[in-house]
């Protein structure tokens, strides 16, 4: 493993990110700008099916006008994760808050997945009014996975750099 | 602390070494730190903060999911005042809510903000970038109490660019935030 990561560190990429003047912070910072447009959207979607905020508007178009903003932040957010990640891949990949944000990432995006296979299926009965609990816990567990994955996020940043 | 005459007969004071602290108290005394902020610099909590690496990570981390919750509310209030978004609701049912998450968030960002900044405080005031967030802060929270908030009874004609004007002001402070922390 040591040596694909190490490929990585010194790939094209890695080195403009570690040594150029500015290609370190405009991917960290594309990455942090990323995250607070994604969650921050995402956060109004969670408390929407917790039924604190905008209960009269209906999930679906609560929905339709938030993914995407959300989609365009994850986008970003992934695709300078990773370019960071290539940076400093050898630093990185041992790192325990690293591979604790990644099962967090892993089940905020399996919590997504369930939500929309099996929950939202039956989204005609309650769009308009409170989800039932499995969609209520959807949007709990959303929230509680994304704020850890920031909480982890930082610890990884403060034991890295 | 060494204090001496320069080869051109003008005196020195030279910082030997030791704890953060120290060498706050050696700024302050040569007169580089005005005393309020050696004060601030020195407090208690201030040096606690400095001298733990999981305190200021945790506070950099609460600071990260206020600025998401601010940043997440001024694009929901953008939606709504820009092109009514939330169709069969009105501006203040949208307002209101929103006006509670601003306040959740600002909250949240400032108390931890205050005690990041608090370590090294002289520092992050003379900064250039951090005088524009605070400036872009002061602006956006000052838009929202005055022009967006009493919006809740304007159709969405005539309330395009208070709902710009604010998602930009708010954009403007994370994005600043981060160039001062990256920067830094």
């Amino acid at each position: 493993m040591q040596p694909f990561l190490a490929s990585l560190e010194a790939s094209a990429v890695g080195v403009f990110v570690r040594e150029s003047m500015w290609g370190f912070a405009m991917v960290a910072g594309g990455h942090i700008l990323g995250l607070v447009l994604s969650v921050g959207v995402l956060a109004w979607f969670d408390l929407r099916l917790l039924g604190i905020v905008l209960p009269r508007v209906p999930v679906s178009t609560m929905f339709r006008r938030l993914m995407p903003w959300a989609f365009a932040g994850f986008a970003l957010m992934f695709g300078t994760g990773l370019t960071l990640f290539v940076a400093y891949a050898t630093d990185a990949y041992p790192n325990v808050w690293f591979r604790t944000k990644l099962v967090a990432i892993t089940l905020a995006g399996a919590n997504a997945l369930y939500y929309h296979q099996f929950t939202e299926k039956t989204i005609a009965q309650w769009d308009a009014g409170t989800p039932p609990t499995a969609g209520r816990l959807a949007g709990a567990c959303s929230l509680l996975l994304w704020v850890g994955v920031i909480l982890l996020g930082r610890g990884m940043a403060y034991t890295m750099f | 602390m060494t204090q001496g005459i320069t080869a051109d007969g003008g005196e020195y004071l030279r910082f030997d070494g030791g704890t953060t602290e120290e060498l706050v108290r050696f700024a302050c005394s040569a007169g580089t730190i005005p005393p309020v902020l050696h004060a601030i610099e020195a407090a208690r909590v201030a040096t606690a903060v400095r001298d733990s690496l999981v305190l200021s990570a945790a506070l950099s981390g609460l600071h990260l999911v206020g600025m998401t919750i601010l940043v997440g509310t001024a694009i929901v209030i953008a939606l709504q005042l820009i092109s009514r978004a939330f169709s069969g609701v009105s501006n203040a049912a949208v307002l209101v809510p929103a006006s509670r998450m601003l306040l959740a968030g600002l909250s949240l960002s400032l108390v931890s903000g205050l005690l990041m900044v608090m370590p090294r405080a002289s520092a992050s005031l003379a900064n250039p970038i951090f005088q524009l967030k605070m400036l872009a802060l002061v602006a956006a929270v000052t838009l929202h109490i005055v022009v967006v908030r009493p919006l809740s009874r304007r159709d969405p004609s005539s309330t395009r660019l208070a709902g710009a004007a604010q998602v930009l002001l708010w954009m403007s402070v994370a994005v600043l935030g981060t160039m001062f922390t990256l920067l830094e």
